[in-house]
């Protein structure tokens, strides 16, 4: 059995369906700037991250040396009794020793995040590509969907004379989207009926 | 973040489902029938949990990988993360 449609206004479902291409759009961009930067982001985990430390460990090897001969020539500045106490000398050693340290630690702590960072980039794309079937697949339903609608009441209120009760959408349309194409055979056929009832 | 940017793609992900969420209740307004009921039910519901679904997603996402770049970045490197 057919049910009544409750179309007020076919400007608000054409609106409606605007607003659809609107977010298609938007939410295609969205998507594709979070894979850019999280391109970037791995990118930089991978490959910036493991150079830079290793030049950083590279620059402490060479300062801990320059500093090592400083504090050598200084210890050799002896003079008599006189013994400097190279402080700033042994004080830049001992930095430079600590923050070889650190950018040796660096490394596997690099590794670690990396790793982490894929698995976050894998569960990330994961959800993504269920949003780019929403996209690409339910949103264009959609649309049909909406685009069949305007098009159905369009012919009933070219058909039909102002004050009748019209029904574009039996209840097979609303089955499966599928189906949109089938029904809209159907609605065709109910209309020439309709047409052939009233002449 | 520094190297990286997901709070902006995603708070546009989340105006834009606000903004079509705002024109489904003005076309509500107007439209109210099976078809329209099927419209919420079958597009609409299950598009608004998918994009909160997301938006987890990359907020989660955001907090890992600020972790990580912290973790990585040299102390001279740093300044203010965001």
């Amino acid at each position: 059995m057919a049910e009544s449609a409750n179309v007020r206004s076919i400007d608000a479902v054409k609106n409606f369906h605007a607003a659809v291409v609107r977010f298609q759009e938007e939410a295609r961009l969205s998507i594709s700037s979070l894979e850019m930067q999280l391109l970037r982001f791995v990118g930089w985990m991978e490959r910036d991250r493991p150079t830079f430390w290793k030049r950083e460990i590279e620059m402490c090897y060479r300062e801990m040396s320059e500093w090592r001969v400083r504090l050598h020539q200084c210890k050799m500045r002896k003079m008599g009794d006189f013994k400097p106490t190279c402080f700033e000398e042994k004080k830049a050693l001992e930095k430079a020793k600590k923050d070889l340290e650190h950018a040796q630690k660096q490394i596997p702590i690099v590794k670690h995040w990396t790793n982490s960072a894929h698995h976050e980039a894998n569960e990330y794309h994961g959800r993504a590509s269920q949003m780019t079937q929403m996209i690409e697949r339910d949103i264009p339903m959609l649309l049909a969907m909406l685009h069949q609608v305007v098009d159905r009441l369009e012919a009933y209120g070219n058909v039909q004379a102002p004050g009748q009760v019209a029904n574009p959408f039996p209840t097979a349309a609303a089955s499966q989207a599928e189906d949109v194409r089938a029904t809209e055979s159907t609605v065709a056929k109910d209309l020439q009926s309709e047409t052939e009832v009233e002449q | 973040m520094k190297n990286a940017d997901f709070m902006s793609a995603a708070a546009r992900l989340a105006d834009s489902m606000k903004q079509l969420e705002m024109a489904w209740m003005a076309t509500k307004e107007e439209w109210s029938d099976s078809v329209s009921q099927r419209v919420e039910d079958e597009y609409l519901v299950p598009m608004h949990s998918q994009v909160q679904v997301m938006l987890d997603t990359v907020n989660k996402l955001t907090g890992v990988m600020s972790k990580a770049e912290r973790a990585c970045l040299h102390n001279r490197e740093a300044g203010p993360i965001l």
